[in-house]
């Protein structure tokens, strides 16, 4: 079936978001795209700020709404379905940074430990802005930081999420946050 | 009387305070210091802007709409073949599909490893073949050639083999992988294969060489090892 185009005006007037949750989980395609339009930039946002890289969130993106649409049918209504969705594209962009991880340790030296700054803008003078500094920061920090400063994760279920203490979430936080200063008063 | 905390002191207790995990001795100590000590007042004034920064950050909007991709992979043509889902088709044909790449692994690895084990223990002092410059090609069905010397120890015909099979498990998998993964591993192949050319060029040039020998061994390896996670990297980023 061919996709059906509907602008972001339309979208999510034309049915409330709920009727368009129970929609899609009966299978109806177009309300499940009102539903992506609804919540395509959120859940990008989120993709690029834990992968730090947009080419890589927006298939991490599509990822996540694939899988949606795989478990929409097991959404029970007991959370908002925007707090679901956001759950799961956390759950999604974790296993794909753990089977990225496995393969890139077999593959190449990991970097997820090296105390690296955020790069530097290009021209001397110029302030990185916060979104560049972010995208900058090790894996680990960059992780804790978007769940916990941008997300607003607490730092138990940040633990629990990327298997780590919750003392280890607070000692990544803490890193990212001086290197994110680091970079911007540069 | 109750000790000036220096700014060391504050450094450690930091994190803490951001959090608003200080003890209430902790917490006098600190504001103490901080009403004096400019350096740590700014320090912590600045790590507390960020963190607000943070909540406001606006959204961002991909760069293209990604709604096609999505709709491609979730209307997938169902093939009607009695009561079995779509779902479970695509799902057990993946399966069948990694299984037999998991049993090939296990044997051409358990192969290579017998054989390299034979050939390092038999010869530990290697001295490389490649006198003569000649070289004989090995081609796939995936089209892949690998040039290697004639005089191939009985250990690098053995990776060379287990690279042409895993080459052309590879490919059989392509279409099912995460593309972003493949162009990386691609990419990581490239550089070991370079690496290898270069320690037979060299071990053209000086035979005798222990360490040229272990490097091309140890690039041989490296390449094997690489294609034994390729042939069984998961389907997609699932």
């Amino acid at each position: 079936m061919a996709a059906v185009a509907i602008t972001e005006g339309q979208a999510g007037l034309s049915t409330q978001p709920q009727d368009d949750v129970a929609r899609a989980a009966a299978g109806d395609r177009r309300a499940f795209e009102r539903l992506y339009r609804v919540h395509a930039d959120r859940i990008f946002s989120l993709c690029t700020r834990m992968c730090g890289d947009r080419t890589m969130a927006e298939e991490l993106t599509q990822d996540v709404f694939v899988r949606v649409w795989e478990k929409l049918a097991l959404f029970r209504g007991d959370s908002a379905f925007g707090t679901w969705l956001h759950r799961l594209a956390v759950n999604v962009i974790l296993n794909a940074r753990k089977g990225e991880g496995r393969r890139r340790s077999r593959i190449d030296e990991s970097v997820e430990d090296l105390e690296v700054l955020p790069h530097s803008p290009d021209h001397v003078g110029e302030r990185m802005d916060l979104q560049a500094a972010i995208a900058g920061l090790p894996p680990g920090a960059r992780r804790v930081f978007v769940l916990h400063d941008v997300q607003g994760y607490r730092h138990e279920d940040i633990a629990d999420l990327l298997g780590m203490t919750s003392g280890g979430s607070k000692a990544q936080l803490h890193r990212a946050r001086m290197l994110l200063r680091e970079a911007l008063t540069r | 009387m109750t000790q000036r905390m220096t700014c060391h002191e504050y450094d450690a207790l930091l994190a803490g305070d951001l959090e608003g995990e200080l003890s209430p001795e902790e917490r006098r100590s600190a504001d103490a210091h901080l009403l004096e000590c400019g350096r740590c007042a700014a320090l912590r004034a600045e790590l507390l802007q960020i963190a607000a920064a943070a909540r406001e950050l606006p959204l961002i909007s991909p760069s293209r709409d990604l709604w096609d991709g999505i709709a491609a992979r979730i209307e997938a043509p169902v093939i009607a073949l009695g009561p079995t889902t779509e779902r479970g088709i695509g799902r057990r044909q993946r399966l069948w599909v990694v299984a037999a790449a998991a049993a090939l692994v296990v044997a051409t690895a358990g192969t290579t490893y017998v054989i390299t084990k034979a050939t390092v223990e038999a010869n530990q002092s290697q001295v490389a073949r490649a006198e003569s410059g000649a070289t004989r090609r090995i081609d796939d069905s995936a089209g892949t050639t690998l040039v290697t010397n004639s005089q191939t120890s009985p250990a690098d015909a053995a990776f060379d083999r287990e690279v042409v099979q895993l080459r052309a498990l590879l490919e059989q998998r392509r279409p099912d992988l995460d593309s972003a993964t493949v162009a990386l591993l691609e990419r990581n192949l490239q550089i070991i294969d370079q690496a290898i050319a270069e320690s037979r060029a060299a071990l053209a040039k000086d035979p005798g060489s222990a360490l040229l020998n272990r490097q091309l061994h140890n690039a041989l390896g490296k390449r094997v090892q690489v294609l034994r996670t390729a042939a069984l990297l998961p389907v997609g980023t699932n």
